[in-house]
């Protein structure tokens, strides 16, 4: 893949130039997770449990749908930040790594 | 045109033609040129989520719930926007410790216990038990249905019928003999299935097709449009109830399930199969954590205007719901869509089928009969020759073993339950690996001791409140056990457990389960210990991402290159096993051939390249044979 030859980046914090911090990936998450959790239950949820019509379409029909098409869009538009060295932030332990500072009969 | 020669000679074009695209994807892996290397491929096979559960089954719970069949397909959307704290990190443990199932994974975060892994591949074994007769019930219920066109006529149940004249039986053998042919054809056992892959996601495009065709032609064809086609429902008056969500069962029904599935898409064997060890680059998951809940969203369009369309079409009740999709075609004189429906549903149905007994016949070899086996000195494994061999003949066995116990659960069992139903049961016994696999990544201090109750008491509970009453509805334990409770003691009632009542069935087997399993699980962890290796393990886990990290090689004594090289090619092949060496030796700079003794990371080394054929736990016992 292209990013192959890339050098690992730290994930976090991020920096902008003007020095203040950006939100993370994993903030974005944490909010999109519980904007979501927040749609898709009760207390929202009770406000289109009822007996109407959008469209001729029962009203949470059109709610649930229309909540969940958003929030992929939203999850497309935050999973395009994720910057593909991240994703690979740090080498796997002992496969790529550094060999073990020890002698080779590995006796201890 | 629709006589069962035909249908039949249809089902097995498409799954030859199946066969050829395994066959093909196989061909290109081998020859370093994959084609499933691309985020798209494996959205699509992820989509193996959608079975006839969804396919036959969803509309059959609309007609009855509404839109109560949704959060089953919410909740993996919810999990997937955590990806980057869950998926990501799984995966990329994954790869890192060549982990080739769920039960591996559990196996190694708490110290490689065999134990631990046994009893993962018991309970998965036992818990999805229920998922695949669901899929022969639906293929032979379709084909069944199918072949009386142009009448609709519902098909007996399979109970009265002798064995070898049930279609179920038929559909049982078939996919035996599929999924060994798709997933147990090579003699190197290493972790990943190309050709699967490019199958199931073939499979994913047909399903959708299909039951998109299906739903316009309903809504469009028989109907004028979404608008129109609820309208009518409106007016007849058991219909109505359906728009709100007091026919679906009420909020706490709708939690629960959202949880249920929240768990099930990355604990289910399968799905664990295809999104964790079928993962060809970390980077895939960037695209395929919004293209998979796309899918969901699209495949889930039509199902309620299916589910009303086949309701107004049947008003008397007489056909069943669960057939709706297949059934509303055929009472319309659409011949070839029929044919497309019933082709759309064998590709839902097989490709579960292939992909969840792949991975629990992988689990049962690598993390039940292996060790096992290993242990007893008296068969010598340890010291055979070749073992690929006994690999593969184990996962074909373990394949034909699940397809035999699904097709007796569906005998004896299924029929008397709707699709959902069946598959909801599977769904709670998945879940209970969630507190194991979350903490695991989350959580050091969790020990082996507390994984091991947890589970125990989780899977304990399930079968009580779920399992046990299921055979009691069917007949074969006396009514009594639901409606008193045992030896008529009311506080043990299956369905309300000490008392505990207002709850539908799988709802209340969740809380219950849960709360022993999350329970038990941190309980017990607070008070127990770790060993060594459980403390190494649990850090790597954890601190998967945390660079300049070198974990402290965990083997003491030593071994000498050539036994590991021989250990390594007996499982995986002398060719490979001297390509891997040589790749090692060439990255450290060492002379593999005049080093006499390995050093502790050539023999960890060595047990990553076992672990990706037989397991970690198998692994870890073969490498201490070698290792003085």
């Amino acid at each position: 893949m292209s990013r192959k030859g890339a050098t690992p980046k730290a994930v976090r914090p991020r920096r902008r130039h003007g020095g203040g911090r950006r939100a993370s990936q994993g903030d974005r998450v944490v909010a999109l997770f519980l904007l979501g959790a927040l749609l898709f239950n009760a207390p929202v949820l009770l406000l289109f449990d009822v007996e109407a019509f959008v469209l001729g379409i029962p009203v949470l029909y059109v709610y649930l749908f229309l909540a969940w098409a958003a929030l992929i869009v939203l999850m497309a538009l935050n999973a395009r930040h994720a910057d593909a060295a991240a994703l690979a932030d740090s080498p796997p332990p002992n496969v790529h790594g550094p060999p073990p500072p020890r002698p080779p009969d590995g006796d201890a | 045109m629709l006589t069962g020669g035909f249908i039949l000679f249809a089902a097995f074009s498409y799954l030859s033609l199946l066969f050829a695209i395994a066959y093909y994807g196989d061909k290109r892996a081998d020859q370093g040129r994959s084609i499933i290397r691309n985020p798209y491929i494996y959205s699509l096979s992820i989509a193996v989520y959608c079975t006839s559960w969804t396919y036959y089954g969803s509309v059959g719970r609309a007609a009855s719930a509404g839109i109560g069949f949704l959060p089953i397909y919410l909740g993996p959307t919810l999990t997937f926007v955590l990806w980057w704290f869950l998926l990501r990190r799984i995966i990329h443990i994954s790869k890192v410790n060549r982990i080739t199932s769920i039960a591996d994974f559990i196996a190694s975060r708490y110290g490689k216990s065999t134990l631990l892994g046994g009893l993962v591949t018991v309970i998965a074994v036992v818990g999805i038990m229920p998922y695949i007769s669901l899929q022969l019930k639906a293929l032979s219920t379709s084909f069944n249905v199918l072949i009386q066109y142009p009448e609709i006529i519902m098909p007996a149940g399979a109970r009265r019928v002798p064995v070898l004249s049930d279609t179920v039986f038929y559909a049982a053998a078939a996919m035996a003999t599929f999924s060994i042919l798709f997933g147990t054809r090579h003699i190197d056992a290493t972790e990943h299935h190309e050709g699967m892959v490019a199958a199931i996601a073939f499979e994913s495009l047909i399903k959708l097709v299909a039951f998109l065709a299906v739903g316009l032609f309903v809504t469009f064809g028989m109907y004028d449009g979404f608008g129109d086609l609820f309208a009518r429902a409106a007016e007849a008056p058991d219909l109505a109830g359906l728009f709100t969500l007091e026919g679906a069962g009420g909020y706490g029904q709708w939690a629960a399930l959202t949880i249920l599935a929240m768990a099930a898409i990355i604990c289910l064997p399968r799905q664990f199969q295809v999104t964790v060890v079928e993962n060809t680059d970390e980077a895939h998951l960037r695209k395929a954590v919004w293209l998979f809940p796309l899918y969901l969203l699209i495949i889930n369009l039509f199902v309620l205007p299916i589910a009303f369309g086949g309701r107004l079409q049947f008003p008397d009740g007489s056909v069943d719901p669960d057939t709706f999709v297949l059934t509303l075609p055929m009472a319309m004189n659409r011949e070839a869509l029929a044919l497309l429906v019933f082709i759309g549903g064998l590709s839902a149905a097989t490709a579960m089928v292939i992909v969840a007994t792949i991975a629990l016949s992988t689990m049962v070899c690598n993390d039940l009969v292996m060790p096992i086996l290993l242990r007893l000195r008296w068969l010598r494994l340890t010291e055979r020759k070749d073992l690929g061999d006994l690999l593969l003949g184990i996962r074909r066995t373990a394949i034909v073993f699940m397809l035999i116990l699904g097709y007796l659960y569906v005998r004896l069992i299924g029929e008397s339950y709707a699709l959902v139903s069946i598959g909801l049961v599977s769904f709670a016994a998945a879940a209970q690996f969630a507190p194991a696999i979350v903490g695991g990544i989350f959580w050091k201090g969790a020990t082996r001791s507390g994984a091991l109750a947890g589970l125990l008491a989780g899977f304990a509970i399930w079968a009580y409140t779920l399992l046990l009453p299921s055979f009691a509805r069917s007949g074969w334990l006396p009514d009594a056990f639901i409606e008193n409770g045992p030896f008529g003691i009311a506080l043990l009632m299956p369905y309300q457990l000490f008392g505990l009542r207002g709850l539908d069935a799988v709802s209340h087997a969740v809380v219950w389960s849960m709360l022993a399993n999350i329970g038990c699980y941190i309980g017990v962890s607070l008070v127990t210990d770790q060993s060594a290796i459980e403390r190494a393990q649990a850090a790597m886990f954890v601190d998967a991402f945390r660079r300049g990290q070198v974990d402290e090689p965990f083997w003491r004594g030593t071994a000498m290159v050539r036994d590991l090289r021989a250990l390594v090619a007996r499982f995986i092949g002398v060719r490979r096993a001297e390509a891997s060496f040589v790749r090692y030796a060439k990255r450290r700079g060492l002379d593999l051939a005049r080093a006499g003794a390995a050093d502790a990371g050539l023999v960890e080394f060595a047990e990553r390249e076992l672990a990706g054929a037989i397991g970690a736990a198998s692994a870890r016992v073969m490498v201490s044979s070698v290792v003085k």
